[in-house]
């Protein structure tokens, strides 16, 4: 009896284990016929609305394309890790990166050329044109514009209720925002009207919006053209909103994070910002969504402009041809408008903050209702210049110009841009191919 | 065995003269001396044994005569022996040596500690003793050696020697991390030398350098010495002055740059609140003060740990040359002056090579605090290599700069080392 027991033991034994493997090897030839893609940009789980909403979509796409499993990896674009991660050959084969790294990225070789795809594309032709154009180098499409973000002024509703503005009349010129901030920059209450960080990035959208231009391509060739006198009104407009105004923040090298700090403790009324810290402000800081607003750009003596961007879906040139083949499906389900439509309804049920810029700028979902306000800023929003060597051009004017006017009184922005602009010329646009 | 006295050097000891006793356990022989040599005896040693027996036992009185002395006392038996009274040659540590080196010959020896730690001192400890192996053999004790230090050397192998070997091939390229790298030669060093940039961060390196050794060398050994002094609460000082060391550099960058906050900083409300005319000052947005700011914060986390370093030296310094001092007449002050400081003084030599290297190196702290600005006048090597090399991804021209930093890191430390070791000599 002993004997049956231990034999009918062991047969039960063999029999789990080979069951175990018969399936454990039909799992290995299934996940072998599977092309695994590896994606950056998973949302974190302390965004949990964020990662439900991501891991329904890859739910969708792996239920309509069978033959792809997606592998996410929490991480976003940062150039020092995607660098190190593409040396060492473990870079993810999509991932999404700033417009305005493409062109460094595509010189790198790190980028495939999406030519062949853009071409077939149904989206190609509501893709906002000039966001479209920032992915070109040397002639060829280098990524799909994802999302998009514009940059506005920012506004503390409370703050200009308790001073006695109207909060649905954000300044709308120059003069009223020098006026506005000052009404609302209380010194010894350690309040400040405006909240403005000395960068190229902003600084461009004052050029714009005074009629200038920060480069100029001239018989194929690009040269500055931040040292005209439209560049130096708006350096000068700068100038007098700390000196003569006195209503920026008093460490004028402040980081944008550190801004939104300020901000968000109501130590600044205003500021620049992109539509992409909304979420944060409301989820990291727990700020009221009415209590404050957001609005286009004052308009300059030139009129309205504010600078576009956004992230750009990208496709490693060193992954193979099948993983290439399905990330592209990915970007046309991901920015397909059926998609965009199904995100932006399972956001208004999950009650998630929504702004335009999270959406594809082919769709229509920027004229929802809810977007008005901005729609105006959209319409004048230009992208920043798109030559080569301009990356350098702006770490050079953001170093010393700009930070220039901020801490010396006596700062002569003529002379200052006038001086760069030289430099410019010589150390970087004269040693670059000219416009991409 | 109760008085045994072998030998007296004072000529009023009455004992003196009179015959030693001899210990119970020597009585029986050498037997009894638990000289574990070896576990396997060989003829050689045998051989050995007995001729130490027939001289221990069996030696002949001066005057002559032959074979066992029985009835003999043992300090008799003592006295005959030849080596105790000048007659032989060969010294027992002699005599145990050639035991030893028969033993190698032979190939018994299994652990030589071993048979060191019999005699009180190593027997030629800079004498390869092969244990009966090759000095290249993997099992030989030298080799032992190396197989204890291969982890360590293969990790430094792997993290700092491959990198720089690397970094010094893409040094001479543009670089393109798909392996499209164009060889150029020296130009990313030439370039370097021609970069007025380049050479402003060296300066500001330097001036970060000679600032944080003029406000940070001299305050940890102060507070060493006050805390080897107190008697009570020597652990509670310690640990607060260790904190901000403790305190990872990022969050304790982050904390300094509020407190230097132009408009929202604790120092500027209390320049104010001292006097309305003392500020606000832009500590990190003056250029004037943007350097000394970060060096005060450096300062501020590296005391604690280096007044550590000090304090466990002190640890060391004999108790006794206060004492002495003191008898002599000496006060506080030549104590600190004469004793103290001159036995920190090895000490002081490796931390201001460390504390020079650190400095040199900078990074976290200014990236977090100013990212190199106001208009670079805080912009060190680290930075404006890592802008370099991640801003503009030029890698080829960064690594050059890297390279030229370990130079001049490199040729600093090893004069240092060697002006160190003339000194001790």
């Amino acid at each position: 009896m002993k004997k049956i027991f231990i034999l009918l033991l062991l047969a039960l034994l063999v029999f789990g284990l080979s069951q175990f493997l018969m399936r454990r090897n039909q799992k290995d030839l299934q996940d072998k016929t599977l092309v695994h893609l590896t994606l950056w940009n998973v949302p974190p789980k302390s965004l949990p609305l964020d990662r439900q909403l991501w891991e329904e979509t890859v739910q969708q796409f792996e239920s309509e394309n069978p033959g792809v499993k997606i592998e996410g990896v929490e991480r976003d674009y940062q150039p020092e890790e995607f660098i190190t991660v593409m040396a060492g050959g473990k870079g993810p084969d999509l991932v999404k990166v700033w417009v305005g790294a493409i062109q460094t990225l595509a010189n790198l070789g790190f980028l495939q050329s999406v030519d062949s795809q853009i071409q077939n594309w149904s989206q190609k032709d509501f893709i906002k044109p000039v966001l479209l154009e920032s992915t070109k180098v040397d002639g060829h499409f280098y990524g799909i514009p994802a999302d998009t973000y514009f940059l506005f002024l920012l506004y503390r509703k409370d703050l200009f209720t308790a001073a006695g503005l109207n909060p649905e009349t954000p300044p709308a010129t120059w003069d009223q925002l020098a006026e506005t901030a000052r009404i609302l920059t209380h010194r010894e209450k350690g309040q400040y009207g405006l909240g403005l960080v000395p960068k190229t990035w902003y600084f461009q959208d004052f050029v714009w919006q005074a009629g200038g231009e920060m480069t100029r391509v001239e018989n194929g060739k690009v040269r500055s053209a931040f040292f005209e006198p439209a560049a130096v009104q708006a350096l000068r407009f700068w100038k007098d909103l700390k000196w003569k105004y006195k209503v920026l923040q008093p460490d004028p090298l402040m980081t944008e994070a550190e801004l939104l700090h300020l901000f968000a403790l109501g130590k600044i009324a205003m500021t620049l910002g992109t539509e992409n810290l909304l979420p944060s402000l409301i989820t990291r800081y727990k700020i009221d969504p009415q209590s404050f607003g957001i609005a286009p750009l004052p308009a300059g003596p030139a009129g309205r402009a504010a600078h576009l961007g956004g992230d750009v879906y990208v496709i490693n040139a060193t992954s193979s041809d099948e993983k290439k083949a399905a990330a592209w499906k990915w970007i046309e389900f991901e920015l397909s408008p059926a998609n965009q439509l199904r995100k932006w309804v399972r956001m208004h049920q999950l009650k998630m903050f929504i702004f335009p810029g999270a959406f594809s700028s082919a769709t229509e979902i920027a004229n929802q209702p809810e977007f008005k306000m901005v729609k105006d800023a959209l319409e004048t929003a230009r992208v920043e210049p798109h030559v080569n060597g301009w990356p350098q051009v702006r770490d050079l004017l953001d170093e010393d110009p700009l930070q220039n006017i901020f801490l010396d009184q006596d700062a002569d922005p003529q002379q200052l841009l006038l001086t760069y602009a030289k430099e410019a010329d010589r150390n970087i646009f004269a040693k670059v191919k000219g416009a991409p | 065995m109760t008085d045994y006295k072998p030998f007296s050097i004072y000529d009023d000891d009455e004992d003196k003269n009179k015959p030693v006793p001899i210990p119970d356990e020597l009585k029986e022989g050498p037997a009894n001396l638990n000289l574990e040599i070896e576990d396997v005896p060989s003829p050689e040693d045998e051989a050995t044994r007995r001729e130490l027996m027939r001289q221990f036992e069996g030696a002949p009185a001066p005057g002559g005569g032959s074979g066992p002395a029985k009835e003999k006392s043992p300090s008799a038996s003592m006295e005959n022996v030849p080596f105790l009274q000048g007659q032989s040659t060969e010294s027992v540590e002699d005599r145990a040596k050639s035991m030893i080196r028969k033993r190698q010959d032979s190939g018994k020896i299994r652990d030589r500690r071993k048979v060191a730690s019999i005699f009180d001192k190593p027997i030629e400890p800079d004498k390869s003793i092969a244990a009966g192996k090759a000095f290249w053999h993997p099992l030989s004790y030298r080799a032992q050696t190396f197989w204890f230090l291969l982890p360590a050397l293969l990790f430094f192998g792997l993290f700092y020697l491959y990198p720089m070997v690397q970094g010094f091939q893409i040094s001479l390229t543009h670089y393109s991390p798909l392996g499209m790298s164009e060889p150029v030669g020296w130009e990313n060093y030439q370039r370097a030398f021609q970069d007025s940039l380049f050479w402003q961060t060296v300066v500001n390196a330097a001036a970060f350098t000679l600032l944080s050794l003029a406000l940070g060398f001299w305050p940890p050994i102060l507070l060493a010495i006050l805390l080897n002094e107190i008697t009570y609460g020597k652990g509670l000082f310690k640990f607060l002055y260790l904190l901000p060391f403790v305190i990872p550099a990022v969050p304790a960058a982050n904390l300094w740059k509020w407190i230097f906050d132009e408009g929202f900083g604790v120092l500027n409300s209390i320049l104010q609140w001292v006097s309305p005319s003392l500020g606000p000052v832009g500590w990190l947005t003056d250029p004037r003060w943007a350097l000394i700011s970060i060096v005060l914060m450096f300062v501020w986390k590296n005391t604690g740990w280096f007044m550590l370093i000090y304090f466990a030296s002190l640890q060391n310094l004999p108790e006794e040359q206060y004492e002495a001092a003191e008898m002599d007449g000496a006060g506080v002050l030549k104590k600190v002056f004469h004793i103290t400081l001159p036995h920190l003084v090895p000490v002081m030599w490796i931390l201001s090579i460390i504390q020079v290297l650190t400095t040199f190196q900078i990074f976290t702290e200014v990236y977090v605090m100013t990212k190199g600005g106001p208009m670079h006048a805080t912009e060190v090597i680290g930075t404006y290599i890592y802008k370099t090399a991640f801003g503009s991804m030029d890698l080829g021209y960064a690594s050059a700069m890297a390279m030229l930093m370990f130079a001049v890191l490199f040729i600093f430390t090893m004069a240092r080392f060697l002006q160190l070791k003339r000194t001790s000599r």
